[in-house]
């Protein structure tokens, strides 16, 4: 099920309004028969991975500490397991095309396997989240639930269920394990927070998509409709993906949970590793977490460092698609990353006036780096790719140019939202906020403001939604 | 604790306040759409009521009309782009009679119901046959190419009111979800909006970039877009249907196929239904699902048992050797070649 759909308003109402009648441990019952309904609502079969998952993680926990001395056993159990089914869903196509090219270009004989495997939607999520499980409790950071419903809801919970944020066990399952009481302050907070994911997805990401669309979908565009194209494609992915997120997050307050931010306005990083640390949060400390870390981390020295690093951005670019662009754009960004960490321990500290005055520049900066990277992102095709990256300037007629000029326009008028929101929320807010008591509930002039822009958010929804409607993108992950 | 229950009561108070306020604020639109949007005068009762209740629409174009008696063609060709394989002259030599292709891009099965209805059957011709050229499950989709932006070309083609059209679009729009769409759009009247603001929106940054010259622009974009620019496997997916539910008996009774035969019939007119062959895949032709095969065995049998002739391109030699030049578009040069082919193997029916 689609979060922009009628079906799910129509099953949100219903789960929410039964949920808060239910005692906790019914309500747990009752989120894992939601979620299984919300999974399983195109394709029932999709659930089979997903309890597969959940099974071999409820056991492979509990024999964890049963029986420490197999404690690594019991893990690799798990690893094997989740990734395994990861690998047989996303990457069994990839792998023999590749093998396929290999013994092509090697002139073997090599028949292709004809497999045609569907991937579940969000398989590259909900594996994440239950292998943070049973790491952590291999390190001993949580005990091994003994309920199989507490690590069922675990896996199952809906509002993330398919395109993140990827919840950790040590912050959802405490959530499933306390008593729940529905908060009327939340709940109305994140109507706001829902009503700008789905502004976010409908006005400004599917409509910035057409744009995207069309130019990906032409032969040869020229440089600056392509370059207006991949800017475009800057913003639909940040308000797709982030649209997700947030709605994810408003709906799972409606439940009494909290769900991880997983965005901080990332387009106002100031070099590549901020970059990392406000997109898409929530993979990216998993990566650190499960993958740097171990690695090595920064306790190492430079050379290995700088290793580590793009390591885990190849295997995290891999983690998007089974496709070499990924794997590409995995690349570039730990290149860059590994870059501005080399360069990191020569800036000063202390931020100077100097520093303040040159983070427009540091900002715009960032923005054209990760733009040329969605460009490797979004460029499945590598023939194509080649020949975008080798597109010049120089060759384009002035009717191209225009037309460049006016898809650029285009997408930036879609980015105005974007823009307002991040001077509200990062500039104005904290401003706003200062001095004041943390807790104290919100002015009835603010309430009213938030109220009115709600109202505005839901007209232009009604108006300006696209007419083309779009999966979220991160659902091909 | 009474001051905590006090303060729940206050923000769940709050919560319904809110979703009311938040609720209302569109509303404010009506009197601005009632004062400036040009539509809003415009407006005439919709043809097709199930779909809207009026519209700002495009006038009836009825020379084709006239066209067809002037011609008295043997053959009609009908259909979107992909009709346009048949090679008109071509098939006229080897017809032996006039044939008048009615074309028009962009359109789907409800648009060919009406040019059957409102040109071929009300200029009284008397074709040998008429040729219905189309792709998968178009024939029993009408609502295929009948929203927005394509909307504005079944104006040309209807009538004040279109019964049989209303009829296969209420039979699809009779559902809770539908009830809830219209009536959301009748109290918030956002299409009449969309329609006023959106080419505000696409004609401004035109206007910025191109000054006097952003109608020039956009033509020039719309040609950088054409189907012939589109990278070949983007054209052929636009028109897949992999991964939808297919149920032709469902279908076929909420259509305007069942419409189309009776009229045929009536007028004693010889239909013929071609499904086009989709991009071929390596000289050979696509493969398709198991429930899309069935689907095309019912809709086979249907036509047969309704006096009308099926023919399913991908089953005919020498097509998946044609080449392709844009998504489901064969090149031109092959339009004599496939002519030739076609009129071969359907001879006992165009003679």
């Amino acid at each position: 099920m689609i979060f922009h759909s009628l079906d799910f308003v129509a099953f949100f109402l219903i789960t929410c309004s039964v949920y808060w009648m239910l005692p906790h441990r019914a309500q747990n019952v009752f989120l894992i028969a939601a979620g299984c309904f919300f999974y399983g609502y195109v394709h029932p079969w999709f659930l089979l991975p997903l309890i597969f998952s959940a099974t071999i993680d409820y056991v492979s926990a509990i024999q964890m500490e049963r029986r420490p001395a197999r404690k690594r056993a019991f893990l690799l159990l798990s690893l094997i397991s989740n990734l395994g089914l990861l690998g047989f869903f996303k990457y069994f196509n990839f792998f023999v095309d590749n093998v396929a090219a290999a013994a092509s270009a090697l002139a073997l004989d090599f028949s292709r396997p004809a497999l045609q495997i569907i991937l579940p939607i969000g398989i590259s999520f909900y594996t994440f989240q239950a292998l943070s499980y049973t790491i952590d409790v291999y390190r001993g950071k949580i005990l091994a639930r003994r309920s199989y419903l507490t690590l069922a809801t675990f896996v199952t919970f809906f509002p993330p269920l398919v395109a993140g944020p990827i919840e950790r066990a040590s912050h959802l399952m405490p959530q499933i394990e306390t008593r729940r009481r529905f908060d009327a302050v939340l709940a109305r907070d994140a109507i706001f927070l829902i009503l700008w994911g789905y502004f976010k997805k409908l006005v400004i990401a599917d409509n910035v998509g057409v744009i995207v669309n069309k130019v990906f979908s032409i032969r040869e565009p020229g440089f600056e409709m392509l370059w207006a194209g991949v800017f475009a494609f800057a913003i639909q992915i940040y308000a797709d993906f982030s649209a997700y997120s947030d709605i994810a997050r408003g709906v799972a307050r409606w439940f009494g949970f909290e769900l991880i931010r997983n965005f901080d306005h990332p387009y106002l990083a100031r070099g590549p590793a901020d970059f990392w640390h406000r997109w898409h949060i929530s993979l990216s400390s998993w990566f650190r977490d499960y993958v740097y870390i171990p690695l090595g981390g920064s306790r190492t020295g430079p050379a290995r460092r700088a290793f580590n690093l793009i390591l885990t951005f190849l295997l995290s670019g891999l983690w998007h698609g089974a496709s070499w662009n990924y794997v590409l754009w995995g690349l570039y960004h730990g290149v860059l990353v590994a870059l501005s960490r080399a360069i990191d321990p020569i800036t000063p500290r202390t931020p100077s006036k100097f520093h303040v005055a040159i983070a427009p520049l540091q900002i715009l900066g960032t923005f054209l780096l990760v733009t040329f990277g969605w460009l490797l992102f979004r460029e499945t095709n590598s023939a194509y790719l080649w020949q975008y990256l080798t597109l010049s300037p120089f060759d384009s007629t002035s009717a191209e140019r225009q037309m460049g000029a006016y898809l650029f326009v285009l997408a930036a008028i879609y980015a105005v939202p974007l823009v307002l929101h991040m001077w509200w929320d990062a500039w104005l807010l904290p401003r706003w906020d200062a001095g004041r008591e943390a807790l104290r509930p919100k002015s009835t002039r603010r309430l009213a403001f938030e109220t009115l822009t709600g109202g505005v958010l839901f007209a232009l929804l009604l108006v300006f939604r696209s007419r083309t409607s779009m999966d979220f993108i991160y659902f091909q992950f | 604790m009474r001051q905590v229950s006090t303060g729940k009561g206050r923000a769940a108070g709050q919560i319904v306040l809110v979703l009311a306020a938040i609720a209302a604020v569109p509303l404010l639109w009506r009197p601005v759409f009632a004062t400036w949007a040009p539509d809003a005068a415009r407006a005439t009762p919709s043809y097709v009521p199930a779909l809207e209740p009026a519209r700002a629409r495009e006038p009836f174009d009825p020379v084709p009309i006239e066209e067809l008696r002037a011609v008295q063609p043997g053959i009609v060709v009908i259909g979107d782009s992909m009709a346009g394989r048949i090679h008109k002259r071509r098939l006229e030599e080897l017809a032996g009679t006039a044939v008048a292709p009615i074309l028009r891009n962009a359109t789907g099965s409800a648009h060919w119901f009406l040019i059957f209805k409102n040109y071929v059957i009300a200029s009284g011709i008397r074709p040998r046959a008429v040729i219905v050229f189309f792709r998968e499950t178009n024939l029993t989709d009408p609502m295929f190419r009948l929203g927005d932006p394509y909307r504005v070309n079944a104006d040309f083609l209807a009538h004040d009111f279109e019964p049989e059209l209303n009829a296969a679009v209420a039979s699809r729009t009779q559902g809770a979800w539908f009830r809830v769409h219209s009536l959301v759009e009748r109290v918030y009247q956002a299409e009449q909006a969309r329609r006023w603001l959106e080419p505000e929106l696409a004609a401004w940054p035109a206007h910025v970039v191109a000054g006097d010259g952003s109608d020039a622009l956009v033509d020039t974009l719309n040609t950088s877009f054409a189907l012939d620019r589109l990278r070949p496997a983007v054209a052929a997916d636009m028109a897949s249907v992999a991964g939808q539910p297919l149920d032709f008996q469902r279908d076929v009774n909420r259509s305007v196929l069942p419409a189309f035969l009776a009229l045929a019939r009536e007028h004693d007119i010889k239909l013929i239904f071609v499904r086009v062959l989709r991009r071929p895949e390596n000289g050979r032709a696509p493969a398709e699902t198991p429930a899309l095969q069935q689907y095309i065995r019912e809709l086979d049998a249907y036509l047969k048992a309704n006096g009308a002739i099926f023919r399913d391109d991908r089953y005919y030699p020498g097509m998946a050797a044609l080449p392709y030049d844009d998504g489901d578009h064969i090149s031109r040069v092959a339009m004599v070649p496939y002519t030739e082919l076609f009129f071969e193997q359907m001879a006992a029916h165009l003679r």
